[in-house]
């Protein structure tokens, strides 16, 4: 009898300081980020779509060594023809295709391209309604020089 | 009509929970033999979030599988990872530097913290109580923020490297991580004012779903888990990998083996771990980033054991060059105390650039198996939240 | 009224005989009316407190701070397709809804909002209220069976057993009401608790108020006595495979259940629609300013109105907060509860209560 009185005393307290401390929340303010609104502040180092990024005469960074392609853990996710310029022996990158709708934003291949060609962007509201305009050609992941240069810049500071 | 009265007479129900249910934890399916509302029989079938995970490696180069562990278990991707770091590392005898390991001490124990406290949310929801979720989610959050900078992605990390971790702290990060420390433990002392006495909590939790000790080692429950029955096992103490032998910490028990026990015991871990964490921050070879960055210009003596320029405070062993990074022949287990319990990664390399097999053993696959054991003959609503506090990440179960 | 009605019509000419035939009619499409209106704001109330309560926002996009959420909901609601699977039982999956429904409709015509609102004023009204929540039920069970489908069936079984063990210490905690009052008319319980706030039952029957409001958080299935439709045991319980207006109706029977129980709570242990002061606050502070006996009725009556709705949301309030801490009880937890715990209490309520009553009056 005077356990069970105990108990009962003992619950009526606890549930009561559970509600008191439900109740704090109550004035707190609420931690919610109206999404469509308010965009969420991304770190520096966010990885969200990937682009190709061009030097500031227009041509492109990308010298078509393929070190992206072998690094991505998705097979044939990025697909790199180039060709050899017959006048200049240099190699030119003439197609180069990214399914991000596969990308799994690891980050591989922005890490490996020896001339940072290729950038995570803060892009990341990426659906769409095909796959296939998820497929994004050379022409639609390049960037303008200004872009570019804006992109390396933000990039640089925080490497230092 | 025989049949009719067969049916009549038979009094079992056969139910079919998940594999799409409001509360199995991803996609586990049970077929559960009903008497009444007692459970008799349970059946779990598994294999719906299989990805291939161990034969994807074979077609792999060892980096370009190292993004891919992270999903593994998508609550505590930093420790597969390191397992698989670690396994790797003892193949090819790579040392890793002090500086990187205090990283992965502090980002595992963040992520046991983020992962315990998704795992609180979630047992309180199987319970009936809804608000602790938001509050572990908004604890949770700061975590993942953290991450984010350092890493950047929330959950899918990719941040360690063979040798040791691919990037340093941002600028602030730590004062942010201390800050975040000190902070922790208040929000902790909230929840346990709305859980660990309430009456409801206890008459549901107290008592139910016991796990003997003899039970828990003959299936191979590790982790909070184990330790909640008063079974000593705690990696970072008795295999210590990593840093873990620098830093102050005690492994938490609990006796009875009850879904409270392990309620408890994870609370508590999560207090250590933020210990751990506030050690490491302050222990950290080099300091923080800012501060190393100018001693190594003023130093530049390029000794090895000096303390700004030596080996310790690099950040990855000698440049690993992703395109060519081979393993010697040879085989090698690793094994990590993960949010959940031992994570073992068994390695084999034949030489090439693409691991020979590689093998995990993960946690909650042992913790599905021993689910008929503790469920049995106890009510139906019973179900969820001894499942619940058993800590079941499903794809880490199918892989 | 009912002349100026007649005179109305007649203006219109219509006969008599619609006069008084849709007479009776218009308490009840009133009462629909504000059963509705009340659900909506109810939910709204709800979703909001809740979501303050967890450091959220709530619903804040469907007109000004979300204010017409529920409407959206509603109407959402009303043009969904009406789904029932092959093997139901469908002239029982049809009607269990609306079984569930109308006797909570019934109740709203019972209460006495304010002195002359109440449109059925019986001698037995508390007894009728008890006798239709308790008919809620059987839509639910039948609800359950009919479904055919295994969560559903158990969620109907849990939620017989839990109507069935939590009445008996509800009708006695009510008991001891009757004793009190003498009457079983509710209008006669409240008028019996005038004289200010120290004359509510509240005072001699107070194990008898925490005990009815336990039983009623159990009769209308909330938190922490959710089990017929547990979450994450049953999926949605009772009505996993309603959807639509089916659906809505038994929302709608759940929230209005629920607004009705506070009012049966204020109004048997509150003091109803009376202040907690000696006289009513219009008397008070304008006895002096206005003189037309007219105008002073209309203020006390919206008066009594703002009492009722003042103690009725303070309850709901309370009960939207234990929503938002407390976990849910096992079944067998639920029922140990109730039979070992609960009634004992109701029963010493009932003693205490009869002793005081004959101490005060002496026989
Ligand atoms: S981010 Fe990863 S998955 Fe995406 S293209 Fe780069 S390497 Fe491939
Ligand atoms: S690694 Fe860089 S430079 Fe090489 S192909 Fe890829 S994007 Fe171009």
């Amino acid at each position: 009898m005077k356990n069970a009185v105990n108990k009962t005393i003992s619950g009526i307290i606890e549930i009561a300081r559970g509600m008191a401390t439900i109740m704090k929340h109550f004035f707190r303010p609420s931690i919610t980020l109206e999404y469509p609104e308010k965009k969420p502040d991304l770190p520096p180092r966010f990885r969200g779509r990937l682009a190709l990024l061009t030097n500031s005469d227009g041509t492109d960074a990308c010298i078509g060594c393929k070190s992206c392609v072998k690094v991505c853990p998705c097979v044939d996710l990025i697909q790199i023809e180039t060709s050899k310029d017959p006048e200049t022996k240099k190699i030119v990158v003439e197609q180069f295709t990214i399914d991000i709708g596969r990308c799994i934003f690891c980050g591989n291949c922005t890490e490996i391209c020896p001339k940072n060609a290729i950038v995570s962007t803060d892009e990341f509201e990426l659906a769409d309604y095909s796959r296939e305009s998820l497929v994004f050609d050379k022409k639609a992941l390049t960037l303008d020089p200004e872009k570019s240069q804006r992109l390396r810049d933000k990039k640089e500071k925080e490497v230092k | 009509m025989n049949k009719l009265i067969e049916n009549s007479i038979k009094k079992d129900m056969l139910i079919n929970v998940g594999p799409q249910h409001p509360s199995t934890h991803g996609v586990l399916r049970l077929i559960l033999t009903l008497e009444g509302e007692i459970i008799k029989d349970t059946k779990p079938v598994i294999g719906y979030l299989h990805r291939g995970k161990e034969k994807l490696a074979e077609s792999r180069t060892y980096f370009q599988y190292l993004p891919m562990v992270d999903r593994v278990d998508y609550l505590s991707g930093f420790f597969y990872q390191a397992a698989l770091c670690y396994a790797a590392e003892s193949i090819g005898e790579i040392k890793v530097p002090k500086r990187a390991e205090y990283i992965r001490l502090i980002t595992m124990e963040f992520n046991r913290i983020a992962s315990h406290l998704l795992w609180l949310g979630s047992f309180l929801l199987d319970l009936g109580a809804t608000s602790p979720l938001f509050y572990v989610f908004r604890e949770r959050e700061k975590i993942i923020t953290l991450f984010e900078e350092l890493t950047g992605q929330r959950m899918m990390y990719n941040f360690y490297t063979y040798g040791g971790v691919k990037k340093d702290f941002p600028e602030g990060w730590i004062a942010k991580a201390i800050d975040l420390c000190k902070e922790m433990p208040k929000l902790f002392d909230e929840y346990e004012a709305i859980i660990t006495k309430n009456p409801i909590v206890l008459e549901r939790t107290q008592k139910t779903g016991i796990l003997s000790k003899e039970l828990g080692l003959n299936y191979g429950i590790t982790g909070p888990n184990i330790r909640a029955s008063g079974v000593n096992l705690d990696l970072r103490k008795s295999n210590t990998y990593s840093v873990y032998n620098e830093t102050d910490f005690k492994t938490c028990l609990a006796q009875s083996g009850d879904s409270y026990a392990r309620y408890i015991v994870r609370v508590q871990e999560m207090r250590e771990s933020l210990k751990i964490v506030e050690q490491a921050l302050k222990q950290i070879p080099g300091g923080t980033p800012e501060k190393l960055k100018v001693k190594k210009v003023n130093c530049n003596c390029n000794r090895e054991e000096c303390e700004y320029c030596g080996f310790d405070s690099k950040l990855a062993e000698k440049k690993i060059n992703p395109m060519t990074f081979k393993l010697p022949i040879g085989e090698a287990t690793a094994m990590i105390e993960s949010a959940r319990g031992i994570i073992a990664c068994y390695l084999v390399s034949d030489g090439t650039a693409k691991p020979y097999r590689i093998k995990w053993r993960t946690p909650s696959f042992s913790a599905v198996q021993i689910l008929p054991e503790l469920i049995k003959n106890s009510p139906y609503s019973d179900l969820m939240p001894i499942f619940g506090s058993l800590d079941v990440v499903l794809p880490e179960v199918d892989r | 009224m009912y002349d100026l009605y007649a005179k109305i019509l007649n203006i219109l000419r219509l006969p008599e005989i619609i006069a008084q035939l849709t007479w009776a009619v218009i308490p009840f499409a009133c009462i629909a009316a504000l059963m509705v209106f009340v659900v909506i704001f109810l939910v709204l109330m709800e979703r909001k407190f809740l979501a303050w309560l967890t450091v959220r926002k709530g619903p804040n996009r469907v007109g000004p701070n979300g204010f017409l959420q529920t409407f959206a909901d509603a109407i959402k609601l009303l043009f969904k397709e009406d789904i029932m699977s092959e093997e139901t039982n469908k002239l029982l999956f049809t009607i269990a809804p609306v079984i569930a429904f109308a006797p909570v409709m019934i109740i709203y015509g019972l209460m006495p909002f304010t002195e002359h609102l109440i449109a059925i004023n019986i001698a037995v009204g508390l007894f009728l209220v008890f006798a239709l929540s308790s008919l809620t039920t059987v839509g639910i069970v039948l609800a359950g069976w009919s479904s055919n489908n295994k969560y559903s069936l158990l969620g109907g079984m849990r939620s017989a057993a839990q109507a069935i063990s939590y009445e008996i210490p509800l009708v006695i905690a009510v008991l001891s009401i009757a004793v009190l009052a003498g009457s079983l008319n509710l209008k006669e319980i409240v008028t019996a608790q005038s004289g200010g706030l120290f004359s509510w039952n509240i005072f001699p029957a107070f194990i008898g108020f925490i005990v009815l409001f336990i039983c009623s958080i159990a009769e209308v299935n909330r938190v922490p006595f959710d089990l017929p439709e547990a979450e994450s045991e049953l999926v949605s319980g009772y009505n996993t495979e309603y959807s639509g207006m089916k659906f809505a109706l038994f929302f709608l029977a759940e929230y209005a259940a629920l607004f009705i129980m506070s009012v049966l709570i204020s109004t048997l242990f509150l003091g109803g629609y009376l202040p907690p002061f000696n006289d009513y606050l219009s008397i008070i502070l304008l006895d002096n300013i206005i003189k037309n006996q007219a105008i002073m009725d209309i203020l006390i009556h919206l008066e009594q109105g703002f009492w009722l709705v003042a103690k009725t949301y303070t309850l709901l309030f309370l009960i939207i907060w234990i929503r938002g801490t407390l976990p849910r009880l096992r079944a067998d937890q639920l029922m140990g509860f109730s039979w070992k715990f609960l009634l004992p209490l109701a029963f010493i309520n009932l003693i205490l209560t009869s002793i005081i009553k004959l101490a005060i009056q002496g026989y």
